[in-house]
């Protein structure tokens, strides 16, 4: 694909990019900033090359997925726990919590999936290209994601409720 | 895209769609791309070209160096042609690169 037409690429997407990799920082905006920058130079010193098997979005994704966790594990020594833990307890929702504190409560695996499915209108398939797993592996995420999330939504909303 | 029989995520959407819209006040950092590095090979490339220019440059002037004597100089050599007879060469030459005597050896010889 010629240079110019892959910018032109990029700086369209450069938005949705930007909020997946703040996704994958947790939410940090800084660090999402960095991390970006990273993706952007590691394309453009061919150290990530697009071989045009997969989306472009999807191939970008994955890239700004896989810097984000490279650079936790070096930088903040989080090795993420790709096992199927439920670790959240839900009782200890604060009564202010944002959506994105919410998202945050899911599981990395589970976050990720329902982020690229809900909130980045990806199929399942592509998602779990992006997450480097399975579509099993993914549907299951998905699954308990889903659940899981549809919970501390309810126990948001009790807790708004009843104020 | 999500699944056909997902019927029941509603509030998911409704969840997802007010984060969307939250995310919108996010201000989005200007798009940069990093400046791709020339390789080294092209940074070499003019140097190497002035180098080539400056070897060939110094060859070509660097022919070897004649020493003008301060006069002519007379060098008789005695060699022995094909029939085996010996003879005196006479030359007269005004400049000289390395030249030996014939006979230098007999000085350290005898």
């Amino acid at each position: 694909m010629k240079q110019e037409l892959l910018n032109q690429i990029f700086k369209e997407l450069h938005r949705e990019a930007y909020l997946w990799s703040r996704q994958c920082c947790s939410f940090d905006d800084e660090l999402a900033k960095d991390v970006l920058q990273q993706v952007y130079l590691k394309i453009w010193e061919e150290k990530a090359k697009y071989n045009s098997e997969s989306k472009i979005k999807t191939w970008l994704f994955s890239v700004i997925r896989f810097t984000a966790l490279e650079w936790l594990r070096k930088n903040q020594q989080v090795v993420p726990l790709h096992a199927d833990f439920d670790l959240v307890e839900e009782e200890r929702i604060p009564e202010t919590a944002s959506h994105e504190d919410l998202i945050q409560l899911l599981p990395e695996r589970q976050k990720e999936v329902v982020l690229l499915v809900f909130y980045h209108q990806m199929t399942l398939e592509k998602a779990a290209e992006v997450m480097e797993v399975s579509i099993g592996t993914a549907r299951t995420h998905y699954d308990r994601g889903k659940k899981k999330l549809k919970e501390l939504i309810l126990i948001k909303q009790t807790y708004e409720a009843t104020k | 895209m999500k699944l056909q029989n997902d019927i029941n995520d509603k509030e998911l959407d409704i969840f997802f769609a007010e984060l969307r819209s939250q995310d919108n006040h996010i201000p989005i950092p200007a798009f940069n791309l990093p400046k791709k590095n020339a390789t080294k090979i092209w940074k070499l490339l003019p140097i190497g070209i002035a180098a080539s220019l400056l070897l060939g440059f110094w060859i070509w002037n660097h022919g070897e160096i004649e020493t003008p004597l301060y006069q002519d100089l007379i060098i008789i050599s005695l060699v022995e042609d094909e029939n085996q007879e010996q003879r005196f060469v006479i030359e007269q030459t005004s400049s000289m690169d390395v030249w030996e005597s014939p006979t230098a050896s007999l000085l350290d010889t005898y």
